[in-house]
């Protein structure tokens, strides 16, 4: 019971009390940050890809010649 | 073996919705936590993906004990390298995170001081590995003690910390878990992805590593 009188007292109280970066988002800010995540990640990714390719490569060579 | 590509664009495709998910989607409103909530999807995960390259690198260790193969070896102990470097990081970013959240790095909490031991022990299997010269007993001796190390992992990882008596990892110690009410539904969305996507993000490291030793064998490299 008490358990479930803290489930809402946190939610109820935290809804409207509780500081989040409401501001930052309103202001779109928060999309500055995902484009420089995403480019990042992209980057990242396309260098995974790229080694994956090249032992690939490798891989197939070491077949040829086995 | 996991040659196919599919499930590497699947990896990619995952964790760009984390990311964009993570940061964007709705999470509760909590004290202390705020906006760092979402660290959860990046934290958790590697603990996650860790257990997953473990377990993974177990089942290659009994393999090679059945088949005495050295290919299952390689697998076992590069699969438990990528383990190590997620649980490395798993630990890094949660000492980050509880310096804001817990006011110190290190509050020798049940589940920080188990993982810091079960990390020893992975530790140790590399010692182990770089101790002996020979290839073969090398493999069979690592494996018994991979079987062993992982053996601990368990109860290090999922029962002690929850037998303490109080812990400030959600979930452990009589604590409520993020099950209970800090794990809404809107987070799930996010952090089951999450933890798919970072597991299948260590297996693509794993096999480039794998397939890279393999064929500079081949090739007498």
């Amino acid at each position: 019971m008490m358990n479930l009188l803290n489930i809402f007292l946190v939610s109820f109280y935290g809804f409207f009390q509780i500081p989040m970066a409401d501001q930052f988002r309103q202001d779109g800010k928060i999309y500055v940050v995902v484009g420089v995540i995403l480019i990042l990640l992209i980057g990242f990714f396309i260098f995974l890809w790229r080694m994956d390719r090249r032992v690939k490569k490798l891989e197939e060579k070491a077949n040829k010649e086995g | 073996m996991l040659r196919t590509d599919w499930w590497k664009w699947l990896t990619m495709a995952v964790l760009l919705y984390v990311f964009v998910g993570g940061l964007l989607l709705p999470v509760p409103r909590l004290p202390i936590l705020n906006e760092t909530i979402r660290v959860l999807y990046f934290h958790v995960p590697m603990w996650f993906g860790m257990i997953a390259l473990f377990t993974a690198s177990c089942i290659q260790a009994i393999r090679y004990l059945a088949k005495e193969q050295l290919t299952n070896d390689i697998f076992s102990v590069l699969l438990a390298e990528v383990g190590i470097l997620f649980g490395i990081l798993g630990m890094i970013s949660g000492m980050f995170w509880a310096n804001y959240t817990w006011g110190e790095p290190w509050s020798s909490d049940p589940k920080q001081n188990m993982s810091a031991i079960a990390l020893l022990i992975y530790f140790a299997y590399f010692v182990l590995r770089g101790s002996i010269k020979d290839e073969q007993q090398r493999a069979k001796i690592s494996a018994v003690y991979n079987i062993f190390a992982f053996a601990t992992l368990i109860p290090l990882l999922f029962i002690l910390p929850r037998l303490a008596e109080d812990s400030l990892h959600p979930g452990n110690g009589g604590n409520p878990g993020f099950n209970a009410y800090d794990l809404d539904s809107q987070m799930r969305l996010v952090f089951y992805p999450a933890v798919i996507g970072w597991a299948l993000l260590g297996f693509w490291l794993a096999t480039i590593k794998i397939r890279y030793e393999l064929v500079s064998e081949k090739l007498g490299l």
